[in-house]
């Protein structure tokens, strides 16, 4: 049933990520930088968070006072800075929800991802604790609420000699020390998210944890602009001889308290450990259908590290060489627990080339799922295939595209893995070799990429900023590349036609300057004689 | 040729960055503008809207919250000649020493003579040798009213050891307490 939901869902967002492509260009689509976005919101929270801090009082009687006295008197910059901690709060928990959602519907948590998953899960509950604490240390109205709900939720569970909760029972009941230990919660636990959000990305290679500079900066405009037209302000100070009638919640962070008034502490806590323990079980709740890993041929590798530094998890060490007889000193070895099969190492291996004559293309790293020399052999079969006027090779990713929808015969398509296990060699093979007049490349949308870094690596490949690169002689002309998801299926068959198109008059502007070139040499070759005599 | 100079726009014109006309930027402002309302509006409303009422505005709370240990289960004694004949002077030790189990406690709380509240607590610790521990809430209409509160911590089956009765005039929103003060030996409500 989950994966039904899963992937009747997976459709709207894939529109509306389309959506944002167009609003703000793939590059800068903020749906594509979500994590990063949160990394972004976490330290505009962390300097402004010292920043009030310092103008803060830490006594439990003077908490209030001193808030207010920088919220309304200093509020053009301690006001402000107070704003955009409570907006920038926030925004983590929109951002880090939408994250977590999008991976799930895009089914980026099974198999060997299950780590930054896993560990996605207690992250919420430090993110949640850390501004709960923070909410505290106004001791306000709603601090009282909250800090008493909280305590008596703590509490539910038996496992202090004295109900916590008895420290905000009457006036006088709560003192500086205990309320200098809230302090101390407010600043320990978001250091420790910090360790843990460090943690979340340790299995990821050239993990983004800040976002493209215009969408920082958008990011930070949004939050500061909130924060000039809607200043936080605060309740009436705490009374522990009243109950607050009511409290303006914050409803990312406080949504368990009606909760917990209705349900109970019990319920509560059996709803919150369990929807936790689910969703960090979803791995294996849900799993996917196993998939080869990268296999290291000794033989073929030089030890270059190119694998290890395009591997997008992390699953590629080098090592110093095993074979005592080989002239290089290191190798790459795969940790199979971390790989995902991606093959985006084998478009890296500059053993990957499509030119060595053997009948078994054997190359450096390869993953059997789609071994190279299939894709070599595909890449023939399809070029035999071809009887139209315009030929062109289509190279496409498994998870962007129902490739089969594009054959005809002109368009031969080869499936891979990754867009990025396509090594720039095939291309110019593709050209040269199999007679092909155009290579056409279809990946995820950009900054979209299944495997996180295959269209990247790809792009820079083609424009010579990565090894292995398109060798600069091969006509631009004659590649194209298309980043797009499945719903932008016709959009890509209009750019295939288009494509084809254009290969059209490059071939008939080609002929014309090799007539010319012919010409101007039979013209020269006429003159020679005629200037001899 | 210096691949490294070479930018991607050059190298590809339509494949990955097509040229885009100027009504389609001004629209893209358009909706990136609209975005950053929306999400300013959504964040801005909802950090504090809407208002939440954790208990009716005519109202008021009565919370009972302290810990009491119970009598000892068993009462101490010390051994006959006979019984402690045969006995190292451990085991004689051993012997006279007091069960360390208390009784459970129970509590209850009367509101104009109907009972809002009433609870029997189990001693806490791994040998039930701890105290008993309530903490409770309950919310009623404010004005006059005349609570009752009464605990049982022996072995009795009928009837309180404690009792304590209070009239009072809950205001709106008031936090009433009801404490039991060991030391003293009787509760205390403020």
């Amino acid at each position: 049933m989950l994966t039904s939901i899963k992937r009747g869902m997976r459709i709207p967002i894939l529109w509306l990520e389309g959506f944002f492509d167009f609003i703000f260009g793939q590059r800068f689509n903020p749906i594509y930088h979500l994590g990063a976005l949160t990394w972004f919101f976490y330290w505009i929270v962390c300097f402004s968070g010292i920043y009030i801090y310092i103008l803060f009082d830490t006594g439990v009687n003077n908490a209030h006072p001193s808030v207010e006295w920088l919220t309304n008197d200093h509020w053009w910059h301690a006001g402000i800075m107070r704003s955009m901690h409570r907006y920038a709060s926030d925004a983590m928990v929109i951002f880090m929800a939408v994250h977590m959602l999008r991976e799930f519907l895009l089914d980026r948590y099974h198999g060997v991802r299950w780590f930054a998953w896993f560990t996605g899960v207690p992250l919420i509950w430090m993110l949640i604790t850390s501004g709960i604490t923070g909410y505290w240390l106004v001791w306000d109205e709603l601090a009282q609420y909250m800090a008493i709900a909280s305590f008596e939720w703590l509490d539910w569970l038996g496992i202090f000699s004295e109900p916590i909760a008895n420290n905000f029972l009457k006036e006088g009941s709560l003192g500086d020390r205990f309320f200098t230990l809230l302090i101390f919660m407010h600043i320990f636990v978001p250091i420790g998210l910090l360790f843990l959000m460090w943690i979340h990305l340790l299995r990821l290679n050239h993990a983004e944890t800040t976002p493209p500079r215009p969408i920082a900066l958008g990011a930070f405009l949004i939050i500061f602009l909130l924060s000039l037209a809607f200043p936080v302000s605060s309740h009436a100070p705490a009374d522990l001889g009243k109950v607050p009638t009511a409290v303006g919640l914050d409803w990312f962070y406080m949504a368990g308290y009606p909760l917990l008034d209705l349900l109970g502490p019990g319920i509560l806590w059996v709803f919150a450990v369990g929807a936790s323990g689910f969703i960090a079980a979803l791995p294996w709740i849900i799993p996917r259908k196993p998939h080869a890993v990268a296999v290291v041929d000794l033989p073929n590798c030089n030890g270059c590290g190119r694998c290890f530094e395009d591997c997008p998890f992390g699953a590629v060490n080098m090592q110093k060489r095993t074979d005592p007889d080989s002239r290089y000193d290191l190798e790459a070895v795969v940790k199979e627990s971390f790989c995902t099969g991606c093959a985006i190492c084998t478009g890296s291996c500059p053993a990957s080339t499509p030119y060595r004559k053997s009948e078994e293309l054997v190359t450096g790293i390869d993953v059997a799922d789609i071994a190279l020399t299939a894709l070599r052999r595909k890449m023939h079969s399809e070029a035999e295939r071809l009887t139209g006027e315009t030929k062109v090779l289509v190279f496409g990713c498994d998870f962007s595209w129902d490739a089969q929808s594009y054959e005809s015969d002109e368009v031969g398509v080869i499936g891979a893995i990754c867009i990025g296990q396509i090594p720039p060699s095939f291309i110019e093979y593709a050209l040269n070799r199999c007679g092909a007049d155009g290579v056409f490349l279809r990946g995820c949308r950009k900054g979209d990429c299944f495997h996180r870094l295959g269209v990247y690596w790809t792009e820079e490949r083609l424009t010579g900023y990565r090894d292995p690169y398109l060798r600069p002689r091969i006509a631009r002309e004659q590649v194209r590349v298309s980043w797009a998801a499945p719903t932008d299926k016709n959009r890509t068959a209009e750019q295939l036609e288009e494509f084809k198109r254009d290969l059209v008059e490059f071939k008939a502007a080609q002929a014309a300057r090799e007539a010319e070139d012919s010409a101007a040499k039979a013209k020269s070759a006429d003159a020679a004689p005629a200037a001899g005599e | 040729m210096d691949v490294h100079k070479i930018t991607a726009d050059k190298y590809f014109p339509k494949g990955i960055k097509d040229s885009i006309p100027k009504s389609v930027v001004i629209r893209r402002y358009a909706f990136q503008a609209v975005f950053a309302v929306f999400t300013m509006a959504f964040i801005g409303y909802f950090s504090h809207q809407p208002v939440y009422h954790p208990i009716d505005e005519n109202h008021a709370l009565i919370k009972v919250s302290f810990s009491h240990p119970g009598e000892r289960k068993d009462k101490c004694g010390t051994l006959t000649k006979e019984q402690a004949k045969g006995m190292t002077a451990k085991e004689r030790v051993r012997s006279t020493l007091c069960s360390r189990e208390r009784v459970p406690v129970t509590l209850k709380i009367d509101v104009d003579g109907k009972t809002i509240y009433e609870e029997t607590k189990q001693p806490g610790g791994l040998s039930k040798d701890g105290a008993s521990l309530f903490y409770n809430k309950d919310f009623v209409p404010a004005g006059h009213h005349e609570i009752t509160v009464q605990m049982r911590d022996t072995e009795r089956t009928e009837g309180f050891d404690y009792e304590h009765t209070a009239k009072v005039d809950l205001k709106p929103g008031e936090n009433f307490v009801i404490v039991f003060n060991d030391e003293k030996g009787r509760f205390f409500v403020y």
